[in-house]
């Protein structure tokens, strides 16, 4: 088979995300926002054409990464950004890094936005 | 760089450092404007005024008049992430449609525009990257979406 010609390929990047939220969240649900997000903001020709998909969510430490192609991460980034609400709680869904290899996304963490508020309103 | 927000909760001023924001700003710290009347918004803008979505669904409130005076006086056209996240379906595509509109105008004329969260919650905090991004989707080049979170708001502040 002959070989794909390279500049045919995708150029890909990956977008580490975290879910900011009082309680986590199961996977299947927060999956499922970030479609729906995606494709209520871009299209689903635009999500087809971004190569738009989740590539790990971790429910305990509520962080993720996602696959967006390099032309499109914008419009992923600016649709993540519309999320107010997963599973019928209040949430917000957070962009990190954008990057072309995954090792370098391993390191991100939750910021606690939801701690934060709270603590600074007791005080 | 320093990035600033307008939210409309006092409360969530503390969440800037969390989020990377040098400074945010309610709706009580600034000389806003908020309107779907023309000459309400015509008549309110002065030095350091912040004009909050100069549009409706169907259209943009801005006209070359309008515009150049808010160029002429440095105030600022604010977008806000909130008024998109609030509809839905057709109804945000049309908003979409006229904050698209309103950027091109703003580039035209040279008024400033200022993308911001205006958060009501927690949940509606997002940082700068986010906002950046969604101001290059309207039709902001990335440098220029990067100045509408940052030196466009100290442009208007100066006034």
């Amino acid at each position: 088979m002959k070989p794909f010609p390279a500049y045919l390929k995708e150029r890909e990047r990956y977008i580490s995300f975290t879910v900011e939220s009082r309680n986590p969240l199961p996977k299947k649900e927060v999956v499922a926002a970030v479609c729906n997000a995606v494709t209520g903001y871009v299209g689903t020709l635009g999500a087809a054409a971004a190569g738009f998909r989740v590539i790990e969510y971790d429910p305990e430490e509520q962080k993720g990464i996602l696959r967006a192609g390099a032309e499109k991460v914008e419009e992923v980034i600016a649709a993540l950004a519309l999320i107010r609400r997963i599973a019928g709680e209040p949430a917000s869904v957070l962009t990190h890094d954008v990057s072309g290899t995954l090792k370098r996304l391993k390191k991100v963490k939750k910021i606690g936005l939801f701690e934060t508020i709270d603590q600074h309103k007791e005080e | 760089m320093r990035y600033y927000d307008l939210v409309q909760d006092k409360k969530l001023k503390k969440a800037a450092e969390v989020l990377g924001f040098h400074q945010i700003f309610s709706h009580d710290d600034l000389r806003t404007v908020s309107s779907d009347r023309y000459q309400e918004i015509l008549k309110n803008v002065r030095k350091g005024t912040v004009i909050i979505d100069p549009l409706n669904e169907r259209k943009t409130l801005l006209d070359p008049v309008l515009a150049k005076k808010i160029a002429h006086k440095n105030a600022g056209v604010a977008l806000t992430l909130q008024s998109v996240a609030e509809r839905e379906g057709l109804r945000r595509a049309g908003w979409i449609h006229s904050m698209i509109l309103t950027v091109r105008i703003c580039k035209k004329y040279g008024a400033e525009v200022i993308i911001v969260s205006n958060a009501p919650g927690p949940a509606g905090l997002k940082n700068p990257r986010m906002l950046e991004a969604f101001g290059h989707t309207l039709g902001l080049t990335r440098p220029q979406a990067k100045w509408a979170c940052s030196h466009a708001w100290e442009k208007v502040l100066k006034g």
